[in-house]
């Protein structure tokens, strides 16, 4: 990055990057066969987004410019490890990357709608969620405490997830009201 | 009905999302979405949600952010070193004022990206200033001192004062049911209520179901029973009622009582009863008297714990410097109740020196503190001197949340430290107010627990292969070392009241902390 640029332009970077971790870390996992390396990803794209900060023109969408800059990072890393173990190719990545750029693009919205359908759930599978996700409990984990078995609470879990993900569409096409 | 491969790629899906998938599930997955919209789409959506959820845990991805960026305790990334050295001033600079206007905060609310300088939002209309005895129908209910956003407050039993921010004060005797709407004005189904409306908050309404009151700045009282029917007795200046039947002035000395359906009649002075309403001095009188109660029985439960053996140390506030603590600026200031000593942190140097020796596999950290500012930034509350190995580090995070956490071994990268957070516990809502902090660590359960007011708030697996120390370290801030070549300084000063501080080698139960919390709150 331009070190000339004024203390506001760089604070306005960073502000950009901070508002947008939730969304790009949740971008990358969407891309990644396999979790565990989503934070290092993450990290390696704001450095990226911090040192090219020069190439983002105010006034045009920062998430359009990050979500290509983490698109890119996710196709290379998937490339070093293509020798080793299975990952999405190229093109279906391509293809699952326009999807999840256009998604995660109104995560606010939808972030403001779940909390709304959460607060209509069932006792219970609030209480699954709140292992699964709130205490970060893995399945198995899950399936003890809960004495039930592995495969049920993944099948449930699904189901609470498509239940929101329906209630969510529903918010959102329903006229704003502010 | 749902054909096989629709089946397939569920379970698929769920193996992506929640579990690991191996090649094969991989391949597959990729064949049965590949060029189909609608599967592509129901696997992101998905997978926002799972990530949205996650995030609802406190996820660090700003503070992960902020970590990077200054690369202060703990330094995260090798790559962020070489970005410090060369860019730290810059980053720095950046995210002071970052950090100044608050968007880091806000960045989780729910505010779009699209806006410039974002705002910190306060939804609050009054403060409970006073409480005494006060049992809350819901159970929790806010602690004096904390600020009242409109809702409903439904008091049990005990007498509580609001001061709202026109100006108008409300004393409210139990049990009453108040919805507290803006700041002029409130929704009264039933209780006893003393009003004091200044000049300043002329027009202060209160509704009731049978009529509506409009202050013309006065003091009256209100019993409002909940049938409906009410007594309204002006002490001085002017109200207005308006019920479905008429509109009339109650002036100054008059009292008059309206039945469910709205009709008025004069009471007569015979059978007045102007006792039945609280008054401000008499709510003061109880107060204080709870107070020095409270007190009391604070005292002498603090002389008992001298004998306690699970004690390791123990800092009461009571009394400036001891040989224990000593006190680096801070000045003494008021505690939970009036007579009580306590510590207020409020320069970037103050804090209180400690050195405590030994090596423990299990510990509880109980705290009263008076958090007097947004977090926004990391804030000590027992910080041991720079990051060492298996040295625990308890602060407020940058949300809010509570972080107890230790460095498991030699390195730089997050996975080398642990540090469970807690939910995010301080908010605006809790600004000014006395709060009780808990955290207990046991090794032989591998867990962390945090407790806020005597309620556990989370539970994490905390695996560590050694025990824990304090050794040396600063109640309130944070001493770290002086050849640290990351050249910036962390910040790290709480900046409150705290006016009790245990540590205990032992993981409290459960209903111990409560029993501590129930008993000596203010």
């Amino acid at each position: 990055m331009d070190l000339s640029k004024s203390e506001g332009q760089q604070a306005e970077i960073v502000q950009l990057i901070a508002q947008h971790q939730s969304r790009l870390r949740g971008f990358i996992r969407s891309l990644m066969v396999r979790a565990e390396d989503v934070d290092d990803l993450l990290q390696e794209v704001n450095i990226v987004l911090w040192e090219k900060a020069d190439q983002f023109e105010p006034g045009t969408s920062f998430w359009a410019w990050a979500s290509q800059v983490a698109r890119f990072k996710v196709l290379n890393q998937m490339r070093k490890y293509g020798r080793e173990r299975f990952v999405f190719d190229d093109e279906f990545l391509a293809e699952l990357a326009d999807v999840a750029e256009d998604r995660f693009s109104e995560i606010d919205q939808r972030r403001c709608a779940l909390d709304h359908c959460l607060r209509q759930l069932p006792t219970t599978q609030r209480r699954l969620l709140d292992l699964r996700y709130f205490e970060s409990r893995s399945i198995a984990e899950v399936a003890t405490s809960t004495e039930r078995p592995v495969g049920s609470i993944k099948q449930t879990l699904y189901r609470i997830r498509a239940a929101l993900r329906d209630c969510i569409e529903k918010q959102l096409s329903q006229p704003q009201s502010i | 009905m749902i054909n096989s491969e629709e089946k397939e790629f569920q379970e698929l899906l769920q193996q992506a999302v929640d579990g690991c998938l191996t090649n094969t599930e991989g391949r597959r997955l990729q064949e049965l979405a590949r060029g189909n919209r609608e599967r592509l789409e129901e696997l992101v959506d998905h997978s926002l949600i799972a990530s949205l959820l996650f995030e609802e845990s406190g996820d660090e991805s700003v503070g992960d952010l902020v970590d990077f960026l200054t690369a202060d305790g703990p330094p995260d990334m090798v790559n962020a070193k070489r970005l410090v050295n060369r860019q730290s001033l810059a980053i720095a600079a950046a995210l002071a004022v970052l950090l100044a206007v608050g968007s880091l905060f806000f960045s989780r609310s729910n505010a779009p990206d699209t806006a410039g300088r974002a705002e910190i939002h306060d939804n609050s209309v009054a403060q409970l200033t006073e409480s005494v005895g006060v049992r809350w129908e819901s159970g929790g209910g806010p602690i004096a001192g904390a600020a009242l956003a409109p809702g409903i407050l439904q008091i049990a039993e005990g007498i509580a004062r609001i001061d709202f921010y026109s100006g108008a004060r409300l004393v409210v005797e139990g049990p009453a049911e108040l919805e507290i709407v803006s700041a002029y004005s409130a929704w009264c189904r039933s209780g006893r209520i003393r009003a004091h409306v200044p000049e300043q908050a002329r027009g202060f309404k209160i509704f009731t179901p049978s009529f509506e009151l409009v202050d013309l700045g006065t003091e009256f009282g209100m019993d409002v029973s909940k049938d409906g029917a009410a007594q309204v007795r002006v002490f001085d200046g002017e109200v207005e009622l308006f019920s479905p039947m008429e509109k009339q002035s109650v002036l100054g000395g008059q009292e008059v009582k309206i039945s469910p359906s709205g009709e008025s009649a004069p009471v007569l002075s015979g059978e007045s009863n102007g006792d039945q309403y609280p008054t401000f001095s008499d709510l003061q009188t109880r107060a204080t008297q709870a107070a020095a109660t409270k007190l009391e029985r604070w005292r002498s439960w603090n002389r008992s714990l001298a004998g306690d053996q699970r004690v390791v140390a123990r800092f009461d506030f009571e009394k400036n410097s001891t040989p224990e603590a000593v006190v680096v600026g801070c000045s003494p200031a008021e505690g939970r109740w009036p007579g009580k000593g306590a510590l207020e942190f409020r320069r970037p140097g103050d804090r209180v020196r400690v050195n405590i020796p030994g090596k423990f596999n299990a510990l509880t950290l109980a705290a009263w503190i008076r958090v007097d500012t947004l977090p926004q930034r990391r804030q000590a509350l027992l910080l041991t001197d720079e990051y060492r190995i298996a040295h625990l580090h308890w602060q407020i995070g940058l949300l809010g949340e509570v972080r107890f956490g230790a460095k498991l071994k030699e390195g730089v990268r997050r996975r080398e430290f642990e540090r469970p957070a807690s939910p995010v516990l301080f908010d605006m809502q809790q600004i000014g107010v006395w709060n009780f902090i808990c955290t207990s660590f046991d090794r032989e359960t591998s867990s962390v627990c945090h407790y806020f007011n005597g309620q556990k708030v989370s539970t994490h697996k905390f695996v560590f292969g050694q025990p824990l120390q304090i050794g040396s370290g600063d109640i309130g801030n944070w001493s770290v070392p002086i050849n640290d070549t990351r050249k910036v300084n962390p910040v790290r000063n709480f900046v409150g009241r705290m006016d009790e501080l245990t540590i205990w080698n032992v993981a409290l139960e459960p209903d111990e902390i409560a029993e501590v919390y129930n008993q000596y709150k203010p």
